[in-house]
């Protein structure tokens, strides 16, 4: 199978910005708004709940309108701005970000524009916010912490995530992708307005930067602009540490926490030992499309609808830890009715028993989702950031190429380096 | 050609978009939207059955009244065929392909990249050849059975569904959309089949696509694909109203589960029999601008909640119409729920007296206005507000111009007809002891 032919999407021009800040641009004429996204990048840690604080304080006010309200009233009147941030990892990475979309011009009534005015706000947001006598006020911490401490908290709300991030932290116990982006209630302890003032310096100073823009402007204007978010950031290489090794399972092991839930959510890790550089990566990833990542998935097509034992289930695969996550909801008289059905599907796989159907299947089914991911600035975005970190050298035409040419035996070959690590099951209190 | 009238273009100059319908012989409404330079194409087809439709009639017979949840199980249902289930040609095709029931509707849908016509001819035959067996009916209770358990883990969907039942004493709105296992445990074969007769018809459906696509080619191909199956002329479907009190069933419902912090929603319902079309769409947009005013994170009541530490950013709330009934839903996580519903019933009296100034609502209008442009980019959000104006009979684009028309007399009327404190009806999730 060919990959088919590709209408041109452009894709982003880099250019450094600055010392070490990345400005990503492309133009985009599909969309009536522009849409940006400002990425700041650390490394996990025992610290990440005090990081989260960041961002939250910065939404809370600038220097010209200092308060939450005078905020949200600006970001009304320039035609609903919308401005949030957000907290993601990715591998043993903290992402720190800033999204804003905003009407594009032409779409506004009376020839009205908003560009200038979007970036002037964002720019304050980041390097003018609303601070007393040098700190971010008292109040304005305490009520974050008071947040950040019932976000942290409110986790266990969904069952399936919970299950999936303590599976993590046991099976990933002393590798840093274990800490949750969200960080633990002890690291809120004693976080003083000094504290975070200083961390804030440190983030929009010393850690790597990426904006990505996507809109249709004339790129001289946007670069003129979108420089002034990168002022006093000069991050280096050494402001991350290096790479992780990922490493081999060991001896399979099993977990049982029990919850007040109705069903059950097993989560079965693997180890894969295959990072995004390795030759087998994108095997792994027809492997997994074959196993449980689509409605013609095996896992799917078995377990869900052959077998009637549950509702969801999925696998998918992380290379930047060289990991594997089977997760499903199933009733906890059948978990192990469960576990025995996802066996056979990843014997099947690992036989290479699959049929040439559902190997064609998988690989059309990749190849249209990275052809999705086109249509969507924010998307196109999140893949280019993701890769630049990952290693990977961004460009979902390479990609798009590399699986085309997978073969059966290297899925084999593939699944044959997947080793089962923990199951973990967060059960019924019931059933203990 | 069978086209049973000329077409009829929709268009908006603010949005910039342009939606052709036509009407098939069929009886189908097929409708399509031109996106250039998007990769991916959309298509679904849709029926007007959801979950309130609970009870019917043809030809003016005897009244049926359907279990809860037997449109849910429908739509799971539709993907049998005889020899594999419809996923499976969509993903030959390199699609992606899904389905999903709403209180109104049920919609089957794929995108894709590659082979549209493919695609499109796979979808109009699968929904117009159901496949039900004692045997697969019986099968996917187990299947169903472990989605409504997962649902009841879900606090979010939780409280959704008790204000719901606070709300309505007898409104099907306030079921669960899956129904209970109790409730799908008698659905079978022949049940189904009476549903998809009923409600399947092309005269109770729409097929829209939006993408990148020539608009006549669509229209050739949908043409011929309607004209594949006679499915004889429209049953006189008569769907039978429920009659629901003004007043709320019941002023709160709380549930216990194992969370981290309190889920609070509250809010107030309307009745209105007979509203459809413009002023639908006109309700609907006057309540969310004044739902946005008063409790909006720019208003002055989220600020005083804020500044004392009852409510975070998941503080927000919007208001929804399902046919003969609306209701606002307005809440978040909250640590003290008592506290945030006391604040609110004490802020209240000061607020309706006061009123919306002409500036709050100028301000949402261009809010509103950006939102607008910002979910026309989605190929998922124009289909949706296509299909979902159409089924109540009102003109999707039309919504930007009515937004301009809002009158403050109008908001300040919606205002002290909707937000009643004494009809308040709330929903608390709190965290379970022990």
């Amino acid at each position: 199978m060919s990959p088919a032919e590709l209408t041109h999407v452009p894709g982003f021009k880099t250019r450094e910005v600055g010392s070490g800040g990345l400005l990503h641009i492309r133009p985009e004429e599909r969309r009536k708004t522009s849409s940006l996204r400002l990425t700041w990048v650390a490394d996990l840690g025992p610290h990440n709940a005090r990081r989260c604080l960041v961002p939250a304080c910065l939404m809370r006010g600038t220097r010209e309108f200092p308060s939450q309200r005078l905020l949200n009233l600006r970001t009304e009147e320039l035609w609903g701005l919308s401005a949030s941030t957000s907290v993601d990892r990715w591998g043993q990475r903290h992402l720190i970000s800033l999204r804003a979309e905003f009407p594009a011009e032409g779409h506004l009534p009376q020839g009205e524009k908003v560009f200038e005015d979007a970036i002037h706000l964002l720019d304050q947001l980041i390097h003018e916010p609303h601070l007393v006598e040098g700190l971010f006020p008292e109040e304005i911490v305490e009520s974050e912490i008071l947040q950040q401490r019932r976000s942290i908290e409110g986790r266990i709300d969904n069952k399936s995530g919970w299950a999936y991030q303590r599976c993590l932290e046991e099976a990933c116990f002393d590798e840093p992708w274990r800490y949750h982006q969200q960080g633990t209630l002890e690291d809120l302890k004693h976080v003083t307005p000094g504290d975070l003032t200083a961390l804030w310096n440190e983030l929009i100073t010393h850690q790597p930067l990426h904006v990505h823009f996507s809109g249709n402007m004339a790129e001289d204007r946007v670069v003129d602009r979108l420089s002034t978010l990168f002022r006093g950031n000069h991050s280096s290489g050494e402001s991350l540490s290096p790479r992780q090794a990922i490493r081999a399972a060991k001896e399979p092991r099993e977990m049982v926490e029990h919850a007040k839930v109705q069903q059950s959510n097993l989560i079965m890790s693997f180890r894969t030992m295959i990072s995004y550089e390795h030759p087998l990566n994108e095997s792994l990833m027809v492997a997994n499309g074959i196993l449980g990542s689509f409605p013609h998935s095996r896992l799917f097509t078995q377990v869900r609808e052959k077998e009637s034992l549950c509702y969801s289930i999925h696998s998918q695969v992380d290379s930047n830890m060289g990991m594997m996550f089977i997760s499903s909801g199933v009733d906890h008289d059948t978990v192990d009715q469960a576990r025995t059905g996802i066996d056979k599907q990843l014997d099947f796989v690992r036989n290479g028993e699959f049929s040439a159907e559902e190997f064609e299947m998988t690989l059309a089914a990749i190849d249209s989702r990275l052809r999705m991911v086109q249509d969507s600035p924010a998307a196109l975005a999140d893949y280019d950031l993701r890769s630049r970190l990952s290693g990977r050298k961004p460009g979902l035409e390479t990609l798009r190429k590399r699986v085309a040419s997978v073969t059966r035996e290297e899925v084999v070959a593939a699944m044959e380096l997947v080793h089962p690590d923990l199951t973990f099951v967060l059960a019924p209190e019931e059933s203990s | 050609m069978s086209w049973s009238e000329d077409s009829t273009v929709l268009e908006n100059s603010t949005l910039q978009e342009r939606v052709v319908e036509r009407v098939h012989s069929s009886g189908a409404r097929v409708a399509f939207c031109h996106k250039p330079g998007y990769l991916r194409t959309y298509a679904c087809f849709a029926t007007n059955f959801g979950s309130v439709d609970d009870r019917f009639r043809i030809g003016g017979g005897d009244e049926i009244v359907l279990p809860d949840g037997i449109a849910h199980f429908l739509e799971h249902k539709m993907f049998e065929g005889i020899e594999e289930d419809a996923f499976q040609e969509f993903s030959r095709l390199g699609a992606s392909a899904n389905a999903f029931t709403g209180f109104n509707g049920t919609s089957y849908l794929f995108s894709c990249t590659d082979h549209f016509y493919e695609c499109l001819s796979h979808l109009v035959r699968f929904v117009q050849s159901p496949h039900f067996t004692e045997e697969n009916v019986e099968k996917e209770k187990g299947i169903i059975g472990q989605e409504i358990r997962m649902y009841e883990d879900m606090p979010g969907w939780r409280v959704y569904f008790n204000l719901l039942e606070g709300m309505y004493a007898h409104h099907p709105v306030s079921k669960d959309i899956a129904g209970t296992v109790e409730t799908i445990s008698g659905i079978d074969a022949p049940m189904l089949q009476r549903c998809w007769e009923s409600f399947y018809h092309p005269s109770n459906m729409i097929l829209f696509a939006v993408g990148d696509q020539s608009e006549e080619e669509f229209f050739d191909h949908a043409d011929r694909l309607l004209k594949e199956k006679d499915l004889g002329p429209a049953p006189a479907l008569e769907k039978v109203a429920t009659l629901e009190e003004a007043a709320p069933a019941q002023a709160q419902v709380r549930q216990e589960m194992q969370v981290g912090r309190s889920k609070l929603l509250f809010g107030w319902k309307d009745i209105h029999p007979g509203l459809s079309g413009q002023d639908m769409v006109r309700k609907e947009l006057v309540s969310d601008l004044v739902l946005e005013c008063v409790f909006g994170q720019s208003g002055a009541l989220f600020e005083k909640l804020q500044e004392a530490n009852l409510v975070d950013d998941s503080f927000g709330g919007g208001y929804m119409i399902y046919g003969d009934v609306g209701h606002s839903a307005i809440g978040g996580d909250v640590v003290d729920p008592e506290k945030v519903l006391e604040v609110i019933l004490a802020e209240l009296p000061q607020i309706l007296s006061s009123g919306i100034s002409e500036a709050d609502i100028d301000r949402q209008r261009k809010a509103a206005t950006g939102q607008l442009l910002k979910s026309f980019n989605s190929l998922e959000n124009i289909a949706g507000s296509y299909c979902s104006s159409r089924f109540m009979g009102a003109d999707p684009f039309e919504v930007v111009d009515l937004l301009n028309k809002i009158q403050p007399s109008e908001v300040a009327d919606r205002l002290h007809d909707h937000v009643r404190p004494e009809n308040l009806v709330s929903s608390i999730i709190s965290p379970a002891q022990g």
